[in-house]
């Protein structure tokens, strides 16, 4: 499904991805762990296309994301749902209307809306909270929010970016439980995170980068470094 | 773009527009002050154009007196000849028998000056028959005066004068009205620019959460500079009304006054007929124009797409 073959990303001469060759086949589960600065961001940005590799090539379902034009990185994203640890939530609109946002950007009916995000929402633990504004929630609260925004589109592959980092750890934990949900379901899902003892307790594939490069890939594996 | 989208992007339009109220009153005054000038110029312009019509329909004429030899054919036939002339608008005959009339009328009250004319014979009259040349612009004086003047006509006048002097002066009046009208909006159509691409910039600053949610969730490039592009618009169109109405007010209170002191119903219009539509079309040109230009390079600059 994703196959990133001898990519190498540089930013002002320093690497941050370097040769890095990589398989990840449909409805599979990633933890893809690594120290800050370790390359986990970047790599996600260009499954995004946000950021574009210096050499390699980065397929998603045959499309090279890598050659991929600008205009067409609108429907690529369409495909693929993204999480980021600072939730990025519109702090005006309700639970109801940041998801909404999602599907209205995209051209979706209202009539479309109206009965998908209840439905989205209700999968993620939220039914009671469509009104409720990002203030009103809890932090969990909110990253489920963000999650469901990211369902929207029924993505083949959802990227969650340390969607934990700033959750206690009950939380943290519900959001992790809620991924490997979405997954079980038969979406692929990619987690960067550092959360050791959560990655230890789902006993799904772990890939660890260091310096830009896999230093470990392991069925079933544990957080090592 | 679908009828949802459309709604969706003009509210957000509008959204931008309202939630930063103070700053989209202070870009549309900006851009109203700018359209006020630019009506104000072209309403002297027009004035001034009407009023040199005017004066030109009264004044400035070529006239041309012909030799008491001219043969009432060879009247006729250059007459004929000189209204073929690229840039002639009328050509008025006055006999000898008329010119005299005119001129017993007008000095009426000198018979000393009458006097005068009794000691010639009826047919040997001291005032020569004449045409008066107007022409379409006040531009095509020098030609048709040259032309008059030339070989080609030497055998029929005497005597050819114009009123260059005072065209000429008509001329440079207009040409200054028109420079400096020109550097005037000119100043302040790029005073509007900075001040509409500020503001869109701000908007765009203010928005840049929002932007960057549109980018990950998969809003098309257009999707995303469409509400800026509209909130530019509505700039332009609360100015364009806000001007209009104002510029529809003063001409209301003002134009019956002008129309009289410059004699501009004898041209056969009015002033509201002359202007008002030019206005409202060159403001609504102008603004959106400007705005639209503003708010392009303020995306272009600061909307990270």
């Amino acid at each position: 499904m994703i196959k990133f073959d001898q990519v190498t990303k540089t930013y002002n001469k320093v690497t941050a991805i370097k040769d890095l060759t990589l398989e990840i086949h449909k409805g599979e589960f990633i933890s893809l762990v690594g120290q800050s600065g370790a390359g986990k961001s970047t790599l996600i940005s260009m499954i995004i296309g946000e950021e574009r590799p210096d050499s390699g090539r980065i397929l998603i379902d045959d499309i090279d994301v890598s050659q991929i034009r600008r205009t067409d990185i609108p429907y690529l994203r369409r495909k693929i749902g993204v999480v980021f640890q600072d939730i990025k939530l519109l702090p005006r609109r309700t639970a109801f209307e940041n998801v909404a946002f999602a599907l209205e950007v995209s051209g979706e009916s209202h009539a479309h809306i109206k009965k998908e995000v209840p439905k989205i929402l209700e999968l993620v633990g939220l039914a009671d909270k469509t009104k409720a504004f990002p203030n009103e929630m809890s932090g969990g609260e909110k990253q489920r929010v963000a999650i469901a925004r990211a369902l929207s589109h029924n993505p083949v592959l959802l990227l969650a970016d340390e969607p934990t980092g700033n959750l206690d750890s009950i939380n943290g934990w519900d959001i992790i439980q809620l991924l490997l949900k979405i997954n079980k379901a038969g979406t692929t899902v990619i987690l960067a995170t550092h959360a050791k003892d959560m990655v230890n307790s789902v006993k799904k594939r772990v890939i660890t980068i260091e310096k830009g490069q896999i230093v470990y890939d392991q069925e079933k594996g544990k957080y090592v470094l | 773009m679908s009828s949802t989208n459309a709604k969706r992007l003009i509210g957000s339009g509008f959204t931008n527009f309202f939630r930063n109220i103070w700053i989209s009153i202070a870009a549309t005054s900006m851009v109203a002050i700018t359209l006020f000038i630019i009506s104000t110029i072209l309403v002297f312009y027009t004035l001034t154009v009407l009023a040199v019509q005017n004066s030109t329909d009264k004044v400035g004429v070529v006239t041309a007196y012909f030799k008491d030899t001219a043969t009432d054919k060879e009247i006729e036939s250059t007459r004929a000849d000189i209204l073929s002339l690229p840039g002639v608008k009328s050509v008025d005959y006055t006999s000898k028998a008329h010119a005299e009339e005119l001129f017993k009328q007008r000095h009426a009250n000198e018979p000393a000056l009458l006097e005068t004319l009794t000691e010639f014979s009826a047919t040997d009259g001291p005032i020569p028959a004449s045409v008066a040349v107007r022409a379409d612009n006040l531009s095509d004086y020098p030609h048709i005066y040259s032309t008059l003047t030339s070989d080609r006509y030497s055998a029929f006048f005497q005597t050819v004068r114009d009123n260059q002097k005072i065209i000429d002066k008509l001329h440079r009046i207009i040409i200054f009205i028109t420079r400096f009208g020109l550097i005037l909006a000119g100043i302040f159509i790029i005073v509007t620019i900075m001040v509409t691409f500020n503001t869109i910039r701000l908007t765009i600053y203010n928005r840049r959460e929002e932007v960057e949610i549109m980018r990950l969730v998969g809003a098309t490039n257009w999707y995303i500079r469409w509400p800026f592009l509209i909130e530019g618009i509505m700039y332009a169109l609360f100015a364009t009304t806000f001007v209009t109405i104002m510029v529809l007010i003063l001409l209301y209170m003002l134009s019956g006054k002008i129309e009289q002191f410059l004699s501009i119903a004898a041209l056969g219009t009015t002033l509201f007929q002359a202007i008002f539509w030019k206005i409202l079309a060159v403001n609504l040109v102008a603004s959106i124009v400007l705005c639209v230009i503003a708010s392009s390079i303020a995306m272009r600059k600061y909307l990270r797409i």
